[in-house]
């Protein structure tokens, strides 16, 4: 079970708060199912792999991204990385509207 | 984020059309109910809208729409629309259009080419005014989001080299 908290904890962390529906559409496990695990039901085997191959194969996009994220720090002048950061932060908002809805949409 | 998200656009337009309350902006975006909220919340916070008995309209407040306005503002609001029909073109290239082409015009076949985009931008322009004329409702996720122009190609190459510091 500890196994099964960190390992959910960490995916929450990678994913950003992932919405039960977003776990769902990408590990194949149904919606309820997720709910489930994520209030503390024990998961199967199969489940565990599958949402640890989800975290693995974010954590090495992440770590790629982080790579770059300081290759661009280091050889982009300052008014290109300004302009990235602003897509980011537009593409983030868009997000932020997105899980505003879900917390709507729960209450 | 003191720009506007395209979505964010999208209500206002909606408000300023006269969509005045969530259902009916809901209805005229094609957006969900609860994103439609959530955006409207956000621009009320924002001093864009205003909300009186159940009803939105568009802020008079001139200096909170000086801040979306600005150049740099806007720039990227237009960033947005064109990299969505970009995407759009090539998901769907029966129902979007897209051309680019490269040319060389000399003067005289500029002012030719310029007139031609001034005969777009009036028959844009004139479909506007009918539309308000004979009172023709359309919605606004109806639209169709056009856009037009050129530049030279050593100044578009040029300023992408501005990366290299």
């Amino acid at each position: 079970m500890e196994a099964q908290r960190d390992l959910l904890a960490q995916l929450k962390k990678v994913l950003g708060n992932p919405t039960y529906k977003m776990i769902s559409e990408r590990t194949g496990i149904q919606v309820t199912r997720v709910f489930r695990i994520f209030n503390g039901i024990e998961m199967k085997f199969s489940e565990y792999l599958t949402i640890k191959e989800l975290l693995d194969s974010e954590m090495k996009k992440y770590t790629n991204f982080e790579k770059l994220i300081r290759d661009c720090k280091s050889k982009l002048r300052v008014s290109t990385l300004v302009e990235i950061e602003k897509l980011c932060v537009r593409k983030l908002e868009i997000v932020k509207l997105a899980t505003e809805v879900e917390k709507v949409e729960v209450a | 984020m003191k720009e506007l998200l395209m979505l964010e656009r999208m209500v206002i337009e909606s408000i300023a059309k006269g969509e005045k309350s969530l259902k009916s902006i809901q209805l005229d975006t094609g957006l969900d109910y609860s994103l439609v909220l959530s955006i409207a919340a956000k621009l009320l916070q924002r001093g864009l809208v205003d909300y009186k008995y159940g009803e939105y309209s568009v802020s008079k407040n001139d200096i909170n729409w000086q801040k979306v306005n600005r150049d740099d503002s806007i720039k990227n609001e237009i960033k947005e629309v064109s990299d969505n029909m970009i995407d759009i073109f090539f998901d769907d290239r029966s129902r979007n259009k897209l051309k680019l082409q490269k040319v060389y015009i000399n003067k005289q076949d500029e002012k030719i080419l310029n007139s031609l985009l001034n005969s777009v931008e009036n028959f844009v322009n004139d479909l506007r005014k009918d539309q308000k004329v004979n009172n023709v409702k359309v919605q606004t996720k109806d639209q169709k989001v056009l856009m037009w122009g050129y530049g030279d190609y050593q100044d578009l190459v040029q300023n992408t080299l501005k990366v290299v510091s």
